[in-house]
Protein backbone atom coordinates (compact mmCIF):
# COMPACT_ATOMS: atom_id res chain seq x y z
CA UNK A 1 0.00 0.00 0.00
CA UNK A 2 1.22 3.23 -0.78
CA UNK A 3 2.24 5.42 2.28
CA UNK A 4 -0.64 8.38 2.41
CA UNK A 5 1.49 11.79 1.98
CA UNK A 6 1.10 14.83 3.83
CA UNK A 7 0.13 18.07 1.76
CA UNK A 8 2.62 20.65 2.58
CA UNK A 9 4.26 22.90 0.86
CA UNK A 10 7.84 22.18 -0.27
CA UNK A 11 10.01 24.34 1.87
CA UNK A 12 12.71 23.95 4.24
CA UNK A 13 10.68 24.86 7.41
CA UNK A 14 8.30 21.98 6.67
CA UNK A 15 11.31 19.58 6.07
CA UNK A 16 12.32 20.71 9.69
CA UNK A 17 8.82 20.66 11.38
CA UNK A 18 7.82 17.06 10.16
CA UNK A 19 11.60 15.79 11.13
CA UNK A 20 10.50 17.24 14.60
CA UNK A 21 7.10 15.47 14.36
CA UNK A 22 8.72 12.06 13.14
CA UNK A 23 10.76 12.25 16.21
CA UNK A 24 8.08 12.83 18.55
CA UNK A 25 5.88 10.10 17.07
CA UNK A 26 8.73 7.76 17.52
CA UNK A 27 9.04 8.88 21.50
CA UNK A 28 5.32 8.53 21.92
CA UNK A 29 5.35 5.49 19.93
CA UNK A 30 7.85 3.88 22.25
CA UNK A 31 6.39 5.39 25.85
CA UNK A 32 2.87 4.31 24.85
CA UNK A 33 4.59 0.64 23.71
CA UNK A 34 6.17 0.37 27.36
CA UNK A 35 2.26 1.14 28.66
CA UNK A 36 0.68 -1.30 26.65
CA UNK A 37 3.25 -4.11 28.14
CA UNK A 38 2.61 -2.87 31.31
CA UNK A 39 -1.42 -2.68 31.16
CA UNK A 40 -0.93 -6.79 29.65
CA UNK A 41 1.18 -7.63 32.53
CA UNK A 42 -1.04 -6.60 34.80
CA UNK A 43 -4.34 -7.41 32.99
CA UNK A 44 -2.52 -10.84 33.44
CA UNK A 45 -2.08 -10.80 36.76
CA UNK A 46 -5.90 -9.28 38.00
CA UNK A 47 -7.29 -12.09 35.61
CA UNK A 48 -5.55 -15.14 38.08
CA UNK A 49 -6.25 -13.10 40.87
CA UNK A 50 -10.13 -13.10 39.76
CA UNK A 51 -10.34 -16.52 38.73
CA UNK A 52 -9.26 -17.53 42.27
CA UNK A 53 -11.37 -15.14 43.66
CA UNK A 54 -14.25 -16.43 41.51
CA UNK A 55 -13.51 -20.06 42.74
CA UNK A 56 -13.41 -18.60 45.98
CA UNK A 57 -17.14 -17.27 45.41
CA UNK A 58 -18.69 -20.28 44.40
CA UNK A 59 -17.55 -22.47 47.32
CA UNK A 60 -18.38 -19.70 49.53
CA UNK A 61 -22.46 -19.92 48.15
CA UNK A 62 -22.77 -23.08 48.19
CA UNK A 63 -21.28 -23.48 51.53
CA UNK A 64 -23.39 -20.95 52.66
CA UNK A 65 -26.56 -21.81 50.34
CA UNK A 66 -26.37 -25.57 52.52
CA UNK A 67 -26.35 -23.90 55.83
CA UNK A 68 -29.05 -21.71 54.99
CA UNK A 69 -31.63 -24.06 54.05
CA UNK A 70 -30.59 -26.23 57.26
CA UNK A 71 -31.73 -23.02 58.89
CA UNK A 72 -34.90 -22.89 57.02
CA UNK A 73 -35.55 -26.34 57.63
CA UNK A 74 -35.18 -26.25 61.26
CA UNK A 75 -37.27 -22.58 61.66
CA UNK A 76 -39.85 -22.67 59.11
CA UNK A 77 -39.94 -19.39 56.35
CA UNK A 78 -42.56 -17.73 58.50
CA UNK A 79 -40.46 -17.76 61.56
CA UNK A 80 -37.23 -17.15 59.54
CA UNK A 81 -38.48 -14.54 58.00
CA UNK A 82 -39.66 -12.55 61.64
CA UNK A 83 -36.19 -12.65 62.23
CA UNK A 84 -34.93 -11.42 58.94
CA UNK A 85 -36.95 -8.25 59.57
CA UNK A 86 -34.37 -7.37 62.16
CA UNK A 87 -30.96 -8.07 60.69
CA UNK A 88 -30.48 -5.34 59.10
CA UNK A 89 -26.72 -3.51 59.49
CA UNK A 90 -26.49 -1.77 56.19
CA UNK A 91 -22.42 -3.05 55.75
CA UNK A 92 -21.16 -0.38 53.28
CA UNK A 93 -18.06 -1.32 50.27
CA UNK A 94 -15.73 1.87 50.96
CA UNK A 95 -14.85 2.92 47.61
CA UNK A 96 -11.03 4.17 47.04
CA UNK A 97 -9.72 4.05 43.65
CA UNK A 98 -5.92 2.77 42.64
CA UNK A 99 -4.42 4.18 39.70
CA UNK A 100 -2.11 2.05 37.31
CA UNK A 101 -0.10 3.34 34.33
CA UNK A 102 -2.69 6.23 34.03
CA UNK A 103 -6.31 3.84 34.78
CA UNK A 104 -8.07 4.38 37.77
CA UNK A 105 -9.18 1.09 38.94
CA UNK A 106 -10.80 0.17 42.16
CA UNK A 107 -9.88 -0.92 45.33
CA UNK A 108 -13.14 -1.99 47.75
CA UNK A 109 -13.35 -2.60 51.44
CA UNK A 110 -16.12 -4.25 53.40
CA UNK A 111 -17.43 -2.18 56.49
CA UNK A 112 -19.80 -2.86 59.45
CA UNK A 113 -19.62 -6.23 58.53
CA UNK A 114 -19.50 -9.04 61.11
CA UNK A 115 -20.79 -7.53 64.15
CA UNK A 116 -21.41 -10.20 66.77
CA UNK A 117 -24.72 -8.87 67.32
CA UNK A 118 -27.02 -9.79 64.30
CA UNK A 119 -29.90 -7.95 65.58
CA UNK A 120 -32.21 -11.41 65.23
CA UNK A 121 -33.55 -12.62 68.98
CA UNK A 122 -31.37 -15.31 70.15
CA UNK A 123 -33.88 -17.06 72.36
CA UNK A 124 -36.30 -18.42 69.56
CA UNK A 125 -33.48 -19.04 66.95
CA UNK A 126 -30.78 -21.72 67.08
CA UNK A 127 -27.04 -21.80 66.41
CA UNK A 128 -28.28 -23.02 62.85
CA UNK A 129 -29.59 -19.58 62.16
CA UNK A 130 -25.80 -18.19 63.41
CA UNK A 131 -23.82 -20.79 61.51
CA UNK A 132 -25.98 -19.84 57.98
CA UNK A 133 -25.09 -15.85 59.31
CA UNK A 134 -21.43 -16.34 59.36
CA UNK A 135 -21.62 -18.23 56.26
CA UNK A 136 -23.27 -15.09 54.60
CA UNK A 137 -21.00 -12.91 55.91
CA UNK A 138 -17.95 -14.39 54.04
CA UNK A 139 -20.29 -14.76 50.77
CA UNK A 140 -20.72 -10.59 51.38
CA UNK A 141 -16.56 -10.50 52.13
CA UNK A 142 -16.22 -13.25 49.12
CA UNK A 143 -18.29 -10.70 46.67
CA UNK A 144 -16.64 -7.67 47.31
CA UNK A 145 -13.49 -8.70 46.59
CA UNK A 146 -14.19 -10.19 43.11
CA UNK A 147 -16.21 -6.83 42.12
CA UNK A 148 -12.66 -5.21 42.65
CA UNK A 149 -10.93 -7.52 40.61
CA UNK A 150 -13.43 -8.04 38.07
CA UNK A 151 -14.34 -4.64 37.68
CA UNK A 152 -10.27 -3.78 37.29
CA UNK A 153 -10.28 -6.44 34.82
CA UNK A 154 -12.92 -4.84 32.84
CA UNK A 155 -11.01 -1.61 33.00
CA UNK A 156 -7.58 -2.56 31.83
CA UNK A 157 -9.38 -4.44 29.01
CA UNK A 158 -10.62 -1.18 27.63
CA UNK A 159 -7.76 0.59 28.49
CA UNK A 160 -5.48 -2.19 26.30
CA UNK A 161 -8.15 -2.02 23.65
CA UNK A 162 -7.60 1.85 23.26
CA UNK A 163 -3.46 1.55 24.07
CA UNK A 164 -3.33 -0.78 21.02
CA UNK A 165 -5.41 1.36 18.52
CA UNK A 166 -3.06 4.11 19.12
CA UNK A 167 0.07 2.26 18.79
CA UNK A 168 -1.55 0.73 15.66
CA UNK A 169 -2.39 3.75 14.44
CA UNK A 170 1.37 5.33 15.03
CA UNK A 171 3.29 2.28 13.78
CA UNK A 172 1.12 1.58 10.41
CA UNK A 173 -0.36 5.24 9.66
CA UNK A 174 1.31 8.14 11.09
CA UNK A 175 5.21 7.41 11.40
CA UNK A 176 5.02 5.61 8.13
CA UNK A 177 3.05 8.58 6.44
CA UNK A 178 5.77 11.19 7.58
CA UNK A 179 8.75 8.79 6.71
CA UNK A 180 7.18 8.83 3.19
CA UNK A 181 6.65 12.79 3.18
CA UNK A 182 9.91 13.40 4.68
CA UNK A 183 11.25 11.16 1.56
CA UNK A 184 9.17 13.09 -0.74
CA UNK A 185 10.21 16.32 0.05
CA UNK A 186 13.90 15.44 0.16
CA UNK A 187 13.95 14.12 -3.82
CA UNK A 188 12.17 17.34 -4.40
CA UNK A 189 15.25 19.47 -3.16
CA UNK A 190 17.71 17.27 -4.33
CA UNK A 191 15.53 17.47 -7.91
CA UNK A 192 15.33 21.31 -7.42
CA UNK A 193 19.08 21.43 -7.14
CA UNK A 194 20.01 19.53 -10.30
CA UNK A 195 18.12 21.87 -12.25
CA UNK A 196 19.68 24.71 -11.09
CA UNK A 197 22.81 23.31 -11.87
CA UNK A 198 21.43 22.85 -14.89
CA UNK A 199 20.46 26.54 -15.64
CA UNK A 200 23.65 27.84 -14.02
CA UNK A 201 25.54 26.15 -17.05
CA UNK A 202 23.51 27.20 -19.45
CA UNK A 203 23.90 30.50 -18.25
CA UNK A 204 27.42 30.35 -18.01
CA UNK A 205 27.79 29.34 -21.72
CA UNK A 206 25.46 32.25 -22.95
CA UNK A 207 27.78 34.88 -20.39
CA UNK A 208 30.83 33.66 -22.31
CA UNK A 209 29.43 33.63 -25.64
CA UNK A 210 28.32 37.18 -25.37
CA UNK B 1 -7.02 12.60 43.36
CA UNK B 2 -7.96 9.87 45.67
CA UNK B 3 -11.81 10.26 46.79
CA UNK B 4 -12.97 7.59 49.46
CA UNK B 5 -16.79 6.84 48.97
CA UNK B 6 -19.08 4.60 51.36
CA UNK B 7 -21.31 2.87 49.00
CA UNK B 8 -24.02 0.46 49.59
CA UNK B 9 -24.52 -3.20 48.66
CA UNK B 10 -27.65 -3.91 46.82
CA UNK B 11 -29.11 -8.03 45.53
CA UNK B 12 -31.75 -9.09 43.04
CA UNK B 13 -32.09 -12.56 43.74
CA UNK B 14 -34.42 -14.90 44.52
CA UNK B 15 -35.99 -16.17 48.14
CA UNK B 16 -33.10 -18.01 49.30
CA UNK B 17 -30.55 -15.42 47.98
CA UNK B 18 -32.15 -12.82 49.35
CA UNK B 19 -32.79 -13.96 52.54
CA UNK B 20 -29.17 -15.64 53.01
CA UNK B 21 -27.64 -12.00 52.33
CA UNK B 22 -30.50 -10.12 54.79
CA UNK B 23 -28.79 -12.36 57.64
CA UNK B 24 -25.20 -11.17 56.71
CA UNK B 25 -27.00 -7.47 56.52
CA UNK B 26 -27.82 -6.16 53.73
CA UNK B 27 -30.50 -3.77 53.10
CA UNK B 28 -31.42 -2.97 49.75
CA UNK B 29 -32.50 -5.70 48.18
CA UNK B 30 -35.02 -6.73 45.26
CA UNK B 31 -36.97 -10.45 45.89
CA UNK B 32 -38.05 -11.74 42.45
CA UNK B 33 -40.79 -13.75 43.60
CA UNK B 34 -42.70 -16.33 40.77
CA UNK B 35 -42.04 -16.93 37.38
CA UNK B 36 -44.90 -14.80 35.89
CA UNK B 37 -42.88 -11.78 34.62
CA UNK B 38 -39.12 -12.29 36.06
CA UNK B 39 -37.68 -10.56 33.05
CA UNK B 40 -39.77 -7.17 33.28
CA UNK B 41 -39.33 -7.48 37.29
CA UNK B 42 -35.66 -7.70 37.29
CA UNK B 43 -35.07 -5.23 34.57
CA UNK B 44 -37.11 -2.21 36.27
CA UNK B 45 -35.41 -3.37 39.11
CA UNK B 46 -31.22 -3.04 37.90
CA UNK B 47 -32.13 0.07 36.12
CA UNK B 48 -33.37 1.48 39.18
CA UNK B 49 -30.15 0.20 40.73
CA UNK B 50 -27.58 1.59 38.36
CA UNK B 51 -29.22 5.13 38.21
CA UNK B 52 -28.37 5.37 42.19
CA UNK B 53 -25.09 7.12 42.61
CA UNK B 54 -24.59 5.74 46.49
CA UNK B 55 -24.64 1.90 44.81
CA UNK B 56 -21.51 0.06 44.32
CA UNK B 57 -22.01 -3.37 44.05
CA UNK B 58 -25.06 -5.18 42.63
CA UNK B 59 -25.14 -8.62 43.20
CA UNK B 60 -27.74 -10.67 40.70
CA UNK B 61 -28.33 -13.77 40.41
CA UNK B 62 -26.64 -15.75 37.56
CA UNK B 63 -30.08 -16.90 36.11
CA UNK B 64 -31.04 -13.56 35.89
CA UNK B 65 -28.76 -11.51 33.71
CA UNK B 66 -30.16 -13.21 30.20
CA UNK B 67 -33.16 -10.56 30.72
CA UNK B 68 -31.22 -8.08 31.23
CA UNK B 69 -27.95 -8.65 28.83
CA UNK B 70 -28.07 -4.81 27.75
CA UNK B 71 -27.67 -3.26 30.75
CA UNK B 72 -25.47 -5.28 32.18
CA UNK B 73 -22.83 -4.82 29.15
CA UNK B 74 -23.38 -1.09 29.05
CA UNK B 75 -22.09 -0.67 32.67
CA UNK B 76 -19.56 -2.61 32.03
CA UNK B 77 -18.68 -0.98 29.11
CA UNK B 78 -18.66 2.80 31.40
CA UNK B 79 -15.96 4.63 32.21
CA UNK B 80 -17.13 4.89 36.01
CA UNK B 81 -15.83 2.61 38.86
CA UNK B 82 -19.02 2.00 40.19
CA UNK B 83 -21.48 0.47 40.09
CA UNK B 84 -19.98 -2.98 39.52
CA UNK B 85 -22.43 -5.91 38.07
CA UNK B 86 -21.49 -9.40 40.12
CA UNK B 87 -22.97 -12.69 38.89
CA UNK B 88 -23.66 -14.83 42.09
CA UNK B 89 -24.30 -18.74 42.14
CA UNK B 90 -28.12 -19.56 43.07
CA UNK B 91 -28.93 -22.67 45.65
CA UNK B 92 -28.53 -25.44 42.13
CA UNK B 93 -24.70 -24.01 41.81
CA UNK B 94 -23.04 -22.23 39.51
CA UNK B 95 -23.70 -22.08 35.31
CA UNK B 96 -20.56 -21.37 34.70
CA UNK B 97 -18.72 -24.46 35.81
CA UNK B 98 -15.65 -23.68 34.11
CA UNK B 99 -14.45 -20.75 35.47
CA UNK B 100 -11.68 -20.40 33.42
CA UNK B 101 -13.28 -20.65 30.09
CA UNK B 102 -15.90 -17.79 31.05
CA UNK B 103 -12.44 -15.14 31.81
CA UNK B 104 -10.66 -16.55 28.84
CA UNK B 105 -13.12 -15.31 26.26
CA UNK B 106 -13.09 -12.01 28.36
CA UNK B 107 -8.95 -12.14 27.89
CA UNK B 108 -9.04 -12.79 24.42
CA UNK B 109 -11.51 -10.11 23.93
CA UNK B 110 -9.35 -7.70 25.08
CA UNK B 111 -5.66 -8.83 23.80
CA UNK B 112 -6.49 -10.42 20.57
CA UNK B 113 -5.14 -13.53 21.64
CA UNK B 114 -5.49 -16.98 24.05
CA UNK B 115 -3.34 -17.19 27.04
CA UNK B 116 -3.28 -19.76 29.76
CA UNK B 117 -4.11 -18.72 33.48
Amino acid sequence: MPQQLIKVRPTKIELVKLKRRLKLAQRVQKIVKDRLSILTMEFLQTARETVEAKRKLVDAFSEAYKALSMATGYHGYIALEKELIATEAAPKVVAGSRNIAGVRIPSFELRGNGKPMRGYNLVDTSSWLDHAAQLAEKCLEATIEIAELQRSLELLGMEIKRTKRITNALEYMIIPGLQATIKYLNMKFEERDREEKGRLKRVKVLVARG
Amino acid sequence: MLTVKHLDIAVIGDEDLVSGLRLAGIGRYFMIKGNHDTGEDVRKALSELINEPDIGVVMILEDYVEYVNDLVAHVREGRKITPVIIEVPSKFGTKYKDVVGYYKTFIKAAIGFEVEI
